[in-house]
């Protein structure tokens, strides 16, 4: 799971507010709970994607992972490929294979296994029938 | 004498594997009858769409498919998301793309869109959806039920995938999107809340011996 999809991702929980952003906990028990893994530097795509993200979040799940990304930027780092690389480094080329991302507000827990973020939360519907 | 080898994806795993066999949707034709109707999209597609999401993936055919016809025609896709309620289909899909050695997709085990936040983050969205009117007892599960059950007029997962969609699609967005006669989906594609949002257009119709396949197009209205 990349951390592009980490800025994209809310609490799944129905009565919980607040729930963003979910923390990463690493799974330290796995050999190799983080990849890093090359992706096609693509200079426009990661411009527009910038423009979708949440930049603080980023930014301080970045430094997480020990990539010291600008704390702000300007329409001029924008043309900056140095900027804009250390960007595509952050959101496309990390992935967090073993771990769980973990509501800060309810605390439920969602695991990542393999790369896949399983994000499904059953819930559990009691029907009542009532028959005329 | 050399040829150029066109690219082809190795679909073997999704016929070979037991849990898949067992556990996933199989390819049908409705699969068959939206890369069709793709495959004359496909010059339509600008040649460098970034973000693409497929809801409701499954065993990952319909998506590698589409990654296969861009790739013939040298279009190419950053980054490609896969969502699935059944945890077996986020599996198969797993592993057909390492079998393929594709690594630019995001697997995610999900219900629809279920408190992903909404940041117009993508170019083209398509969804081959349950479509099978059921009883509500076959709704709410996650295995390969899941991959038909649609109770109401086999509508339910469908209308609650459109009444979500808008702001996941950016400006110039397009969403690709399988109806079946059965959905009523003229009652659906003229009602008010799609009209009022969405541009629609039928790409094909395709009648087979049990069902009638409706592949539709929408593109935001824009002002």
């Amino acid at each position: 799971m990349r951390l592009l999809t980490h800025n994209f991702l809310k609490c799944n929980e129905e009565n919980c507010t607040g729930g963003y952003p979910l923390q990463i906990k690493l799974d330290d028990t796995s050999s190799e709970n983080v990849k890093i893994l090359e992706q096609d530097f693509n200079k426009e795509f990661v411009k527009n994607v910038l423009s979708k993200v949440d930049y603080d979040v980023l930014y301080n799940t970045a430094k997480q992972f020990g990539i010291s990304l600008l704390f702000s930027y300007t329409s001029q780092h924008l043309e900056d490929e140095g900027f804009l690389n250390s960007i595509h480094h952050a959101l496309f080329k990390i992935h967090i294979m073993e771990g769980s991302l973990i509501c800060p507000q309810c605390h439920v827990s969602f695991p990542i296994k393999d790369g896949t973020l399983i994000y499904i939360y059953i819930y559990i519907y009691i029907y009542i029938y009532i028959y005329f | 004498m050399t040829f150029s080898s066109v690219f082809k994806i190795n679909f073997d795993f999704i016929y070979n594997d037991e849990e898949v066999k067992k556990n996933v949707y199989l390819p049908s034709s409705d699969t068959f009858t939206f890369i069709d109707a793709l495959e004359n999209e496909v010059d339509n597609i600008p040649s460098d769409v970034n973000m693409v999401l497929e809801m409701g993936t499954g065993s990952g055919y319909l998506t590698l498919s589409l990654y296969e016809l861009l790739k013939r025609k040298n279009k190419n896709v950053d980054i490609f998301y896969c969502v699935d309620i059944n945890k077996s289909a986020c599996n198969c899909v797993k592993n057909v793309l390492r079998k393929n050695n594709i690594l630019n997709v995001e697997i995610i085990n999900n219900d629809l869109f279920n408190n992903i936040r909404k940041c117009e983050q993508f170019d083209l969205i398509m969804f081959n959806p349950p479509y099978v009117p059921t009883e509500q007892d076959e709704m709410d599960t996650t295995n390969i039920v899941a991959s038909y059950a649609g109770g109401k007029y086999g509508r339910e997962i469908i209308l609650n995938f459109l009444l979500n969609v808008y702001g996941y699609l950016n400006k110039y967005g397009v969403i690709y999107i399988l109806l079946e006669k059965n959905n009523k989906p003229h009652e659906i594609m003229n009602h008010t809340h799609i009209t009022e949002k969405f541009l629609c257009l039928l790409l094909k119709k395709k009648k087979t011996l049990n069902e009638t396949i409706f592949i539709y197009k929408l593109k935001k209205k824009v002002s």
